[in-house]
C-alpha cells in the first residue's frame, strides 16, 4: 500500500437526497450536501444586469440563486433522484461533474506541492447499468484536468456498505427513495444474484399522501415535505397487520396520534382512523394485502415492474420474497451463511416503534426476520447498518486504502483502479 | 329490634358473640347476659369482656342485660367504648343505650381488597404480556439455535484473518478512522489482485 494512495484516498456516496464525500482524514464523518444543482436563468434581467451568473450552482450557494418557485423543477435538478441517470440526461450528468468537482476542491491540499490528484473511490447504485460507470469515468477524466484525481474507480452502494460494516459474506439491502436493491456479498458482490424492488420510500410516500386525503387533510396531502414527516412521525410497521389492526379498531384511543406543525395552525389527527398509521410502514415491506386494493383502485399509483438498463424492478414483490429470490440464486452451500448475515441500509428502514405500542409495531429489522420466518427461513440474523448515513462513504475510503493501486480496473468484475491517463 | 337485619350463623375467628345479625352492609353482634347466670362473677365477667373485644369489629356492638340488672350498671363506661346496650326481661327487648357506629375494619379492607386487587390484575396482565414476549423470544432463539445445529458449521477465514492483523498507521492521521477498527476488508480488498496472480501461476 503505497503512503501517497493512503494519504489522498477519496470517497464519493451519490445518494438520491444527498452527496456524502472526502477523504479519509476525515475521520469518521465525511462531509454532507444536499445532491443537486441549480440551472439559473442567466437571460434574466436580474441576472443579466449581475453579470455574475454562473451556469450551474451546487453546494451551500443554491439557495442564493433560487428564483421562482415555479421554475423549481425544471431549474433545480437532483440527478440521482431514481438512483439511476438516464444515458441522455445532460443536465444530470452535469450536476455529477460540478458536485464532484466541488468536493475535490474543497479538499485539495495547497501546501503539498507532490499533490497529483485523490485515489477517487465512487458508489452508485447496484442496478446503475454499465454506461452509468462509463459516464462517470468520463466525468472523473475531465475533473482530472485539474489535478483533482489520479485514478478512480466505482463500487455498488450495497457493497460497500457491507465493506464499511465489516462483513464479508451477508445480504445488503439498501432501500432509497426510488427502489430497494437486494444485493448478496462474498468477498465480491454476487451481481447476477442482484434483486431490485421498485418500490421505496417514495410509495409509503404515496399510501401516506391517500391516507391524508382520506382523513380530510387533501390540501396538506399535496405538499410532499409534510407527507414525508407524516410518515416519518406518525407512521407505524406493525408486526402482523391484521392483528394490529384489529387492536387498533378496538381501542383507537391507545393508537390514537396526532402531529402537530409548531409556529403554524397545523394539526393532523388520525382520531378514529389510528388504525391506518399502521398501512404506511406495512406498504413498504408487502404491498400484497388487500387493504391496499382500495387505495389503488382509488388512483393511488400501483409500484409497476419497470427495466431500467438490464434490470428488471419489481414493483409488488414483499420484500422477504425479494431477498429469498436473491439467495437462492447463490449456490446452496452458501445460502446458510448469507441468512445469517442480512444488513438493512437506507432510510426506509428507520421504523421505531412506541415503547407502548411494542406488542403490535415492529423495527425493521424485527418485521423482516418475521417475514423471512413466515416463508420457512429460520435461524437468520436481520441487522440494521452501524451508521446508516455514513456507511457507503465509510466502505468506499476502506476500498481506496486497501486495493492496491496496480490492481487495474477490469469491466467483467467491475473492480480496480482506472487511472485517469488510461 | 333486627332493623331490617338478618340472623346470621357465627363463623368469627375471635371473641364468639352469642348473636350476629348482618344486612347488606352492616353487622351487629350481641353479647347476651344470660339472667340465670348474671350473678355468676366469672360469666358476668366473661361476657363484659367479649363485649369490649368485639367493640370496633362489626358496625354496631350491643350488651344484651337482664332489666334487673340494668338499674346497677353505669352506662357511662359502655358509651365511653362505642357499646350499646339491650335490656330485656320476658316480655320485651329495649335498646337502652344505641350503639356507636363503626365503619369497620373489614369493610374498609374490602375497598382497600378491591383497590389491591386491581393492581393486581393489572400486574398479572403485565407479567402475562411479559412473560408471551418471553416465551416468544425463547421460542425464536430456540428455533435459531436449532438451526444452527443443523447448519453446516461453515469457517469464516475471512473474519479470522481481519483479527489477527494490526492495522498500521495511516500516513498523515495519528488515529485511524474507527470503521478501520477490525474490520476484515481490509486484508481482503488489499489481496485484490494477488489471489488472481498466484491462481494463473
Amino acid at each position: 500500500m503505497s503512503e501517497y494512495k493512503e494519504r489522498y484516498t477519496f470517497g464519493m456516496d451519490f445518494g438520491t437526497s444527498d452527496f456524502k464525500f472526502g477523504p479519509i482524514t476525515c475521520g469518521d464523518i465525511p462531509k454532507v450536501l444536499r445532491n443537486r444543482g441549480y440551472f439559473p436563468d442567466r437571460d434574466s434581467i436580474m441576472m443579466r444586469a449581475l453579470n455574475q451568473a454562473p451556469e450551474i450552482v451546487v453546494g451551500d450557494d443554491v439557495p442564493l440563486y433560487l428564483q421562482s418557485s415555479e421554475d423549481l423543477a425544471s431549474r433545480l435538478v437532483y440527478p440521482m433522484r431514481n438512483g439511476v441517470i438516464d444515458r441522455g440526461d445532460n443536465r444530470a450528468w452535469r450536476v455529477v461533474n460540478e458536485i464532484s468537482r466541488f468536493g475535490l476542491n474543497m479538499f485539495r491540499p495547497k501546501q503539498d506541492k507532490n499533490f497529483e490528484g485523490f485515489y477517487l473511490v465512487a458508489s452508485l447504485s447496484s442496478v446503475s447499468p454499465r454506461y452509468m460507470y462509463e459516464s462517470l469515468f468520463e466525468t472523473m477524466k475531465e475533473v482530472a484536468k485539474d489535478g483533482l484525481v489520479k485514478a478512480s474507480t466505482v463500487i455498488s452502494q450495497p457493497f460497500a456498505v457491507a465493506i464499511g460494516h465489516g462483513v464479508t459474506t451477508c445480504v445488503v439491502v439498501e432501500s432509497g427513495h426510488g427502489n430497494t436493491q437486494v444485493c448478496p456479498i462474498s468477498s465480491y458482490p454476487i451481481r447476477s444474484a442482484l434483486v431490485a424492488v421498485n418500490r421505496g420510500g417514495g410509495e409509503a410516500n404515496s399510501i401516506t399522501a391517500e391516507i391524508l386525503k382520506d382523513l380530510g387533510y387533501g390540501d396538506l396531502a399535496r405538499e410532499e415535505a409534510f407527507v414525508r414527516r407524516v410518515k416519518e412521525d406518525l407512521g407505524l410497521l406493525p408486526l402482523n397487520l391484521e392483528k394490529a389492526v384489529k387492536a387498533a379498531k378496538d381501542s383507537p384511543s391507545k393508537f390514537r396520534a396526532k402531529l402537530k406543525v409548531s409556529g403554524t395552525r397545523v394539526e393532523v389527527d388520525f382520531a378514529e382512523k389510528s388504525w391506518q398509521r399502521f398501512l404506511i410502514g406495512e406498504y413498504v415491506f408487502n404491498p400484497q394485502n388487500e387493504l391496499f386494493q382500495s387505495y389503488i383502485t382509488r388512483g393511488m399509483p400501483r409500484p409497476k415492474d419497470i427495466k431500467i438498463g438490464d434490470t428488471v424492478f419489481e414493483g409488488m414483490i414483499d420484500l422477504a420474497e425479494a431477498i429469498v429470490r436473491s439467495v437462492e440464486k447463490c449456490p446452496v452451500e452458501l445460502q446458510p451463511l448469507l441468512y445469517k448475515e442480512i444488513l438493512l441500509s437506507g432510510g426506509n428502514f428507520s421504523w421505531q416503534p412506541p415503547e407502548k405500542l411494542r406488542d403490535f409495531a415492529a423495527d425493521a429489522p424485527t418485521k423482516m426476520k418475521m417475514l423471512l420466518k413466515e416463508k420457512g427461513i429460520k435461524g437468520v440474523s436481520v441487522k440494521m447498518t452501524k451508521n446508516p448515513q455514513h456507511s457507503v462513504w465509510h466502505g468506499c475510503i476502506i476500498y481506496g486504502y486497501a486495493v492496491p493501486e496496480d490492481y487495474r480496473w477490469n469491466w467483467e468484475r467491475m473492480e480496480g483502479w482506472l487511472p485517469v491517463a488510461a | 329490634m333486627t332493623a331490617g337485619l338478618a340472623e346470621s350463623p357465627i363463623a368469627d375467628t375471635g371473641p364468639i358473640p352469642d348473636m350476629l345479625f348482618q344486612g347488606e352492609d352492616t353487622s351487629v353482634r350481641v353479647v347476651i347476659l344470660d339472667e340465670s347466670n348474671w350473678a355468676n362473677r366469672q360469666t358476668f365477667l366473661n361476657s363484659i369482656m367479649k363485649v369490649a373485644a368485639l367493640a370496633g369489629k362489626s358496625n354496631r356492638t350491643y350488651l344484651a342485660l337482664p332489666k334487673s340488672a340494668a338499674s346497677i350498671t353505669d352506662a357511662r363506661l359502655f358509651r365511653e367504648r362505642g357499646i350499646g346496650l339491650f335490656t330485656y326481661d320476658h316480655r320485651n327487648v329495649e335498646e337502652a343505650l344505641p350503639a356507636r357506629y363503626f365503619e369497620t375494619a373489614a369493610i374498609v379492607a374490602s375497598q382497600t381488597n378491591m383497590a389491591s386487587n386491581d393492581r393486581f390484575e393489572n400486574e398479572i396482565r403485565e407479567l402475562r404480556t411479559q412473560i408471551d414476549t418471553l416465551e416468544r423470544t425463547v421460542q425464536s432463539l430456540s428455533e435459531e439455535l436449532m438451526s444452527l445445529r443443523h447448519m453446516p458449521s461453515a469457517p469464516e477465514p475471512l473474519k479470522a484473518l481481519a483479527s489477527t492483523r494490526t492495522l498500521r498507521p495511516i500516513a498523515a492521521m495519528e488515529n485511524p478512522p474507527t470503521f478501520f477498527a477490525g474490520n476484515p476488508w481490509v486484508e481482503v480488498l488489499s489481496r485484490r489482485g494477488r489471489e488472481e496472480a498466484r491462481i494463473a501461476r
